[in-house]
Parts: structure tokens; C-alpha cells; sequence
């Protein structure tokens, strides 16, 4: 293995792994929603909730 | 375009920076640093190497905090960020063990040795988070689940300091160097870019956490939708089986 | 519930399946098998693997490991017991050899001011080089070295045969050779420095 091989091959798996990680919890997420109702996704609901959407700007 | 239902703000802020920054490292990392005098370009490995190991160590402790919070106060919220943690850092320390091998093999000659201690401890730490989370999966109560995971997660914390500290006790029984950071040997270009790599790492780390636990929760609550849904549909059955029973006593009063 | 698929066909399809079965969780994950054993097959695997490393630091623990010093203190000790041998090779001792018609390197190792002659059988590390400390793995021999001399070494009749070779780099990433030679300039000057003034007090007494 040549030298660059090994090291765009280390940056690959960190950045990869570590993207295909979180583009599979966002997936995840939104299948997930479909099945809970909005107000127990608490972290959408807070007090900051906006009336129209039902959605919230909270963190 | 569907709002993401596991976003907020401050993910997508947290998302953003993690983005630039990254393309900051690369930039950095890969064309303006330097090559070392002695593994050349081999070094830019370093640059995802170390961010790895910070994330990982960061999973195991933030998990064992959440466990202890856990313990404490049997917050639910507390368990389901241990394991988002621990989850992350155990990806981590997988990416860690692979990028250590990648750079071992052209420096050292061995892309493994079990006679290194920083190496097989850091695989021993690995493996006890792997065994955490496969305890989590085991069908059990949401409790009995959660006080079992919080201490197995705060009891595996006894390896970091000796993964830690391993090359510095055992500093002839093993390949790898002594930590880089705190000893000032780096040149300024090459700390500078390792320092944002490893505050990059740590937003990459929060972003992914706070978008795990969401997704925990949410499992946890189709769980009780799921649950109550049942129950519901059960109580409908119920009656109708007692309208069949009055109309049709040869039914015994079996829902249909 | 209301992006459920209850036709079976859409993307709720599965979501609907699994909401709409009445079985309680825990007894639904006893009765699904498959993924049950997947956390315990996994827990099997750590268990196994842990139990490895255990039984794999036992035996490397029997391996002695020396520093060049301690090498050769122990030699009358180790007789052909293979060992590990901690040392630092020597700056222009290095020459290519075969050993049993193989390709081997021939140097000179030091630890702690005392030197070793070694023979290591197979191609070294890409970052094998003087100054970089070397573990090697191997045995004393006394005699028959591939080489008649080992340039800088020893010789005295006694070599370590190596047929396994690991680079410990140290944590001084540099990326200037101009520095390295400077600071070593700077040291020989004020060396030469000291052994004039040196020679300049002895000259006036």
C-alpha cells in the first residue's frame, strides 16, 4: 500500500464512517416521526412551538 | 422539502460548522501542513487518528456521566444519551483502531502487535462498549435495561486511564508514542491544524449524539405507542367479543 | 398514526405491521428469535474476545523483553531462548546480507551505552533508520554471522538473529531538517568552544 493510498484511505473511513453514521440516524429519525405523535417529540415542542406549524425553534 | 423531524437549530448550526470545519482539516491537513522529517506525508493520518481518539474517549465518558446521572435520578433522558454517547464512541474506537492499523503497518511494520498495551487496551475498552450495547438489545424492562447498562458503563471507565496512560507506564512495551499534545514537540502549523481537527471531531461528536438520542427517544416512544395502541385495540376487541357472546352464545365469546 | 400504509404496499406498509401486532414488546422479541440471539451472539463474540486478549498477554508474557544493556548482561542466562530486544541501531552500520539465502540487514543496535550486533532476517520497516529505536524479536547465536565484520559493531563473535522488526517512533513530528542540523551545529560550536578555552587554559598554566 502506497503511502497516499494509506492515507486517503484513513480519511475516507473517519469522514465515510462517521457520515454514513449520521445520513443513517437521519433516515432513521424520519421514519421514526411518521409513528409518534408531534407533541411527544419533545424536542419540537417547547415553549418557543409555533402555533401555525406546530413546530418549535428549540434546541 | 420535509422538515428533518430529528433537527433543530441547533443541530443545524452544530451540522454547519461541522461542515466548514471539515473543510477547513482537509485543507489544512492535507495540502498546507507540512510532511514529517522522518514518515513524510504519513503523517496527515494523524490529523483523523487523534480526532478519532478524542471522540472515543469523549463517548465513554459523557456515557458514564449520563449512567451516573441515571442512577441518581432514574432519568430516562440520562440513559438515552448514555447510549447515544457510548454508541458514538464506540464507532469512534472502531475508526480508531482501523486509522491506528492504516498508520502502523508503513511506520512501525505491523499493522497490529499484541505485544503493545496502548493497542490491546485501547481493543479491551473497545470491546466493553461493544458488550454494552449488545446488553442493551437483549429483550428486557426499559429499567431493568437501564440501571444494567449504567453500571457496566461506568465500571468499563476504569480502562481509559489505563489506556491513557498505558504508553507512559509501559513506555518500552509498546510502538506507540506518548501523547503529542501535551508535551509541545508539534510544530505550529501541524498543532494548529490538530487542535481544530479535534474541536471539529467534538462538534461532529455533539451533532451525532443529539441526533442519536432523538432517534432513541423516538423508538422509545413508538415503543409506547405501540403499547398503548394494543391495549386500545384489545379493550375494542373485548367488547365486540362480549355484542358476539349476547348475539351469538356459540361463539363462547372468542373476539373474532 | 397517520402516515400508516394499512394496504401493505405503501412506505408505512412495515410500521403499520408492526403497530398493528397486539403482542406485548418483550414477549414479541422472545418469540422473534433471530433478534434476540443477535445481542447475545455479539456478547458471546466480546466475551470470547476479551478471554483472548487475556490468554494472549499470557503468553507473550512468558517472552522476556531486555534493553540492549539487559540483553547482554543476561546473555549467559538466555541461552537460545528467543526474547524481545529493545535498542537503538547505530548510524552507518547498516549493510544488506542474505541469511539461509534470504535477504537480511546486518547492524549495530546501543542501549544505555552498551551494543549489540544483529542480524535481522527479511525487509525492515519503511521508517527503519539510524536513530529510531527498533523492537526486535529473536535469539543470541555465537558465531557463523553472514557477515565477516560488522562494520562499527562489536564483533565478538556473538549476534542477535532477528526474524521480526517493529519501529518505535517517538512524537517528534518535524518538518524541517534545517532545524535538526542547525540545533546539531549549534551544539558541536559551542563544543569546539569549550575545548578552546579548554586548550587555552591549559596553555596559560
Amino acid at each position: 500500500m502506497s503511502d497516499l493510498v494509506a492515507i486517503l484511505l484513513a480519511w475516507a473511513l473517519v469522514i465515510g464512517g462517521l457520515g454514513a453514521y449520521g445520513l443513517w440516524t437521519i433516515t432513521r429519525g424520519k421514519a421514526l416521526a411518521k409513528l409518534v405523535p408531534e407533541d411527544r417529540q419533545r424536542w419540537m415542542t417547547t415553549e418557543t412551538t409555533n402555533t401555525e406549524t406546530g413546530k418549535g425553534e428549540s434546541a | 422539502m420535509t422538515p428533518n423531524p430529528t433537527s433543530s437549530s441547533t443541530t443545524r448550526n452544530l451540522g454547519i460548522v461541522t461542515i466548514l470545519g471539515l473543510g477547513l482539516v482537509v485543507l489544512l491537513g492535507g495540502f498546507l501542513t507540512e510532511p514529517d522529517d522522518l514518515m513524510g506525508d504519513l503523517v496527515r493520518i494523524m490529523y483523523v487518528h487523534v480526532p478519532a481518539a478524542i471522540m472515543t474517549y469523549t463517548g465513554f465518558v459523557v456515557g458514564a456521566i449520563a449512567s451516573g446521572f441515571y442512577l441518581w435520578k432514574r432519568s430516562e433522558f440520562a440513559d438515552l444519551v448514555a447510549h447515544a454517547a457510548i454508541e458514538i464512541g464506540v464507532i469512534s474506537g472502531v475508526l480508531l483502531i482501523l486509522t491506528g492499523a492504516i498508520w502502523g503497518e508503513p511506520t512501525w511494520g505491523t499493522y497490529w502487535s499484541w505485544q503493545d498495551v496502548r493497542l490491546v487496551s485501547t481493543l479491551v475498552l473497545v470491546l466493553l462498549y461493544v458488550g454494552y450495547l449488545a446488553i442493551r438489545q437483549l429483550p428486557v424492562d426499559h429499567h431493568v435495561r437501564a440501571r444494567r447498562s449504567a453500571v457496566i458503563a461506568i465500571a468499563s471507565t476504569i480502562m481509559i486511564p489505563i489506556v491513557r496512560y498505558s504508553v507512559t507506564w509501559w513506555s518500552n512495551r509498546t510502538l506507540h508514542q506518548e501523547a503529542s499534545l501535551t508535551d509541545g514537540k508539534l510544530e505550529d502549523l501541524t498543532l494548529f491544524t490538530l487542535m481544530v481537527a479535534i474541536v471539529i471531531g467534538l462538534v461532529a461528536f455533539a451533532w451525532l449524539t443529539i441526533h442519536r438520542f432523538r432517534v432513541l427517544w423516538l423508538e422509545q416512544q413508538v415503543d409506547n405507542v405501540g403499547l398503548a395502541g394494543a391495549i386500545a385495540e384489545r379493550r375494542a376487541e373485548a367488547s365486540t367479543g362480549v355484542e358476539a357472546a349476547v348475539t351469538a352464545p356459540s361463539a363462547n365469546g372468542d373476539p373474532s | 398514526m397517520t402516515n400508516l400504509d394499512p394496504d401493505g404496499v405503501g412506505e408505512g406498509a412495515d410500521d403499520y405491521r408492526e403497530l398493528s401486532d397486539l403482542t406485548p414488546r418483550a414477549a414479541k422479541n422472545t418469540a422473534t428469535g433471530a433478534k434476540k440471539w443477535v445481542p447475545i451472539a455479539v456478547l458471546g463474540l466480546v466475551i470470547v474476545g476479551l478471554g483472548g486478549i487475556v490468554a494472549q498477554g499470557l503468553v507473550n508474557g512468558t517472552l522476556f523483553f531486555h534493553e540492549v544493556d539487559q540483553a547482554v548482561e543476561e546473555r549467559p542466562n538466555l541461552d537460545d531462548e528467543r526474547f524481545r530486544m529493545l535498542g537503538i541501531p547505530v548510524e552507518g552500520t547498516v549493510v544488506e546480507t542474505t541469511l539461509r539465502e534470504e535477504f537480511a540487514v546486518a547492524f549495530t543496535v546501543t542501549f544505555d551505552g552498551v551494543t549489540a550486533d544483529v542480524v535481522h532476517i527479511g525487509d525492515p520497516p519503511q521508517l527503519f533508520q539510524p536513530d529510531v529505536p527498533v523492537t526486535l524479536e529473536g535469539r543470541w547465536v555465537n558465531g557463523g554471522a553472514p557477515v565477516d565484520n560488522f562494520v562499527g559493531g562489536v564483533n565478538d563473535g556473538w549476534w542477535f538473529e532477528s526474524d521480526t522488526m517493529l519501529v518505535k517512533h517517538d512524537n517528534d513530528y518535524r518538518n524541517d531538517n534545517e532545524e535538526r542540523i542547525g540545533e546539531a551545529e549549534e551544539r558541536s560550536a559551542e563544543a569546539e568552544e569549550r575545548s578552546a578555552e579548554a586548550e587555552e587554559r591549559s596553555a596559560s598554566e
